[in-house]
């Protein structure tokens, strides 16, 4: 079943949207639930929480890519539950870590919070002009959240120089927000 | 603000990116038996990869000195070899196909090609290969190659073609062809004695040099190459004087595993890469803004490299040749390279280097003594910029350079490391960024005036009216020697609080010092450049080049 398919599934307020969604891309959402929240079952929850959002957003929302439109939500509501999870007890899974990196890039404080559509502007214009490798493993890092070691595993290179990718392109996403003076 | 907050701007990144980053989720569970197939294969391919190693260059190499034979038959002969490393080869292969790298470069793309001898030969191939690479080592020559094949065993060794400039002959260029013979010593030392004569016949000479080659390598050498004679007096200490360039001390910089060091030979293999004849080791260090240095250990075999992210390789193991790579294979090689884990050396987050972890504050409390002291100091160098120590000697000094007094046996130590530097001279008003004078010497023979030389930071030497690019690193040797064992000129005394060289007199604070029978003279006049042509005869006549060592390419 193609993504239009199921979109059209959607449209129509089909039950089987749903049925052909976990068919399709059931194993990448738990994918992502599962590396940033490290909890089976959290996880699976999560992943119908996407389905239900994505069953109130589907229509009037006619997403050009269903897999990263899922993947956003997966995302999403996986760091908050995170966040609610770590409310209660600190620890698990990848997003202390990632936090810690991301710590690197915050250009330096401004009042002035710039709005989120020139920031992803920015982000994504910085991601586009990264190579290819490169930009590949910071979504890998930074948005699917994986850990440095299976990252590390997917492209066939070493821990090592993940890290050293990684920080480079820190500094350089550093640079681009404080060049284009995106105050966080 | 908060890291949040950039993770949530990331997460609103374009779809079709997170699309293009999705992790192949299929593919995973695949994987995890990669290692167990790679420690699988990899004693089968070890040996090989060794040999391979060797023929590292080769491809770069043969595009400049075509080889001999014609590539039809060797490659026919290299077809007829089904062997157990091309089997490894193949293994490798079909396991880098399953875990698609193919936006990459391929580690080991094609190991039958690299091993153009096949298995049975490679046992000739590993000593014939250092012998060559080793011929190469020689600034001013460019070796004819001939490939290694089983039926040439016992052919001369190679022909030497002889290219250098010498201002005094009637064409820029002589080229000469040259016999090669082989003496090899009983310690492994292999002499390559060849006779050459210019071509307007103006010049016959015997020349004589030395490499060095393990006992497993001479022996098969002597079965090999027909050996002419034992030669029962060269030993390794002689070598050493004959050659100083085969044993020029590098430090080591990082110390690169077996598996990684495979890696990058491959990826030099890989690259498409030509010699540079035009791009200096000088320039080199002026057009990068990234650099690793690093020293490949094989079991018989050691390779200094220098891979700059504007797309050059400064390789030992050429001899000393400056290589185009590209951008995108010196970028991939750096990247390997930091990937390792450096000696002695820890990272820097805040300046993105790797800085030693010997503090200079404790290099103060206990500097070396001796100049091997220093050296030793020097092997845990992985530095990016000027050795520490270096630095911090050369600091103590920048403000008043004095004129060093040289004893004799050091002042041969700085003539071989002059002969050994592929350097060139610097164009006039040539930029070659910030720079300080670090220390001053003067070497003066019987009979002739002195020579100043001023030694700069940046890399280069002042002398005769000349600004001499040889490289921070030989730079950095002359100094060392220079302020480690010299003495510095009279009416200095060393201030300890300062840590510098002081002029006795403070009447004499506006001018700088002199030695070796020199007046005081005033720095600022003698900025004057000297008459050109009287400097490069002075030049000539102090050192005493000989046409077969000369480095200097003089220009009008």
């Amino acid at each position: 079943v193609t993504d239009s398919e199921i979109i059209r599934l959607y449209f129509e307020r089909s039950e089987r949207a749903i049925e052909e969604t976990d068919r399709a891309y059931g194993k990448y959402c738990r994918y992502i639930s599962f590396e940033i929240l490290r909890n089976k079952e959290d996880s699976e929850e999560i992943v119908n929480d996407t389905y239900l959002k994505t069953w109130d957003a589907i229509p009037p929302q006619n997403p050009p890519i269903l897999k990263s439109f899922l993947g956003k939500i997966v995302r999403g509501l996986a760091i908050n539950r995170l966040e609610y999870n770590n409310a209660q007890k600190r620890g698990g899974g990848q997003i202390d870590a990632v936090l810690d990196e991301l710590y690197d890039c915050l250009p330096s404080y401004d009042e002035n919070n710039d709005d989120g559509e020139h920031i992803r502007e920015v982000i994504n214009s910085f991601l586009r002009s990264l190579p290819d490798e490169k930009r590949r493993i910071f979504i890998r890092r930074y948005w699917y959240l994986s850990p440095i070691a299976e990252i590390a595993e997917s492209f066939s290179i070493s821990e090592g120089k993940v890290k050293m990718i990684l920080m480079r392109a820190r500094k350089e996403l550093k640079k681009t927000l404080e060049k284009e003076e995106v105050y966080l | 603000m908060k890291s949040r907050d950039i993770l949530d701007a990331v997460g609103e990144i374009d779809q079709d990116l997170i699309e293009d980053a999705a992790p192949d989720l299929n593919r995973a569970k695949k994987k995890s038996k990669r290692p167990v197939l790679f420690r699988s294969i990899a004693a089968a391919a070890c040996f090989v990869l060794i040999i391979c190693g060797a023929l590292a260059a080769r491809p770069l190499f043969d595009r400049v000195n075509e080889p001999v034979v014609n590539e039809e038959s060797e490659m026919a002969e290299g077809s007829e070899v089904v062997t157990d490393s091309e089997d490894a080869a193949k293994a490798t292969e079909e396991e880098r196909n399953d875990i698609d790298t193919s936006d990459r470069y391929s580690p080991i793309e094609s190991a039958g090609e690299m091993d153009t001898c096949g298995e049975m030969q490679t046992e000739y191939c590993e000593p014939y290969l250092q012998l060559v690479d080793g011929l190469e080592g020689f600034d001013g020559y460019s070796l004819t190659y001939i490939p290694c094949s089983e039926d040439r065993v016992g052919e001369k060794i190679a022909e030497i073609n002889i290219n250098y400039k010498w201002s005094d002959a009637p064409d820029d260029i002589i080229v000469c062809n040259a016999d090669v013979f082989n003496v090899i010593g009983r310690d492994g030392s292999i002499s390559l004695c060849y006779r050459y004569t210019e071509a307007n016949g103006l010049y016959d000479s015997e020349n004589y040099y030395y490499m060095n080659v393990n006992q497993a390598s001479f022996e098969r050498l002597s079965e090999l190459f027909n050996v002419t004679g034992i030669d029962e007096n060269a030993s390794f200490s002689e070598t050493v004087n004959y050659s100083k360039k085969s044993q020029y001390s590098y430090c080591d910089r990082f110390a690169i595993s077996e598996e990684l060091s495979r890696e990058i030979i491959s990826a030099l293999k890989s690259c498409d890469g030509e010699v540079d004849n035009e791009t200096t080791y000088g320039e080199l260090l002026t057009l990068f803004d990234e650099r690793v240095t690093f020293k490949i250990s094989q079991s018989d075999y050691s390779v200094y490299m220098e891979v700059t992210n504007n797309g050059y390789v400064y390789c030992t193991v050429f001899g000393s040749r400056v290589f185009y790579i590209g951008h995108d294979a010196a970028q991939k090689i750096i990247d390997l390279v930091l990937s390792g884990e450096p000696v002695g050396y820890e990272w820097n987050e805040e300046y993105s280097e790797w800085y030693t972890i010997c503090e200079e504050d404790e290099i103060r409390e206990n500097p070396p003594a001796t100049f091997s002291d220093m050296m030793a100091l020097r092997e845990m160098d992985a530095g990016f910029s000027l050795n520490p120590y270096v630095t911090y000697l050369a600091s103590k000094i920048k403000l008043a350079p004095p004129y060093f007094i040289l004893a004799d046996s050091l002042l041969e130590n700085i003539e071989d490391i002059f002969r050994s530097i592929d350097g060139r001279m610097l164009s006039p008003n040539e930029d070659v960024g910030p720079a300080y004078e670090c220390v001053k010497f003067k070497i003066s023979r019987e009979g002739r005036e002195p020579l100043e030389f001023h030694v700069f930071s940046a890399g280069y030497i002042s002398f005769g009216g000349f600004d001499y690019m040889v490289g921070t690193d030989v730079v950095e040797k002359i100094i060392s020697i220079v302020v480690l064992e010299g003495e510095p000129a009279d009416g200095y005394v060393w201030n300890k609080s300062e840590e510098r060289w002081q002029i006795v007199s403070s009447d004499e604070s506006e001018t700088y010092g002199c030695g070796v029978g020199y007046d005081t003279y005033d720095y600022e006049e003698d900025t004057a450049p000297y008459e050109t042509e009287t400097a490069i005869e002075s030049v000539i006549e102090t050192w005493e080049y000989e046409t077969e060592t000369a480095i200097f390419e003089y220009t009008e």
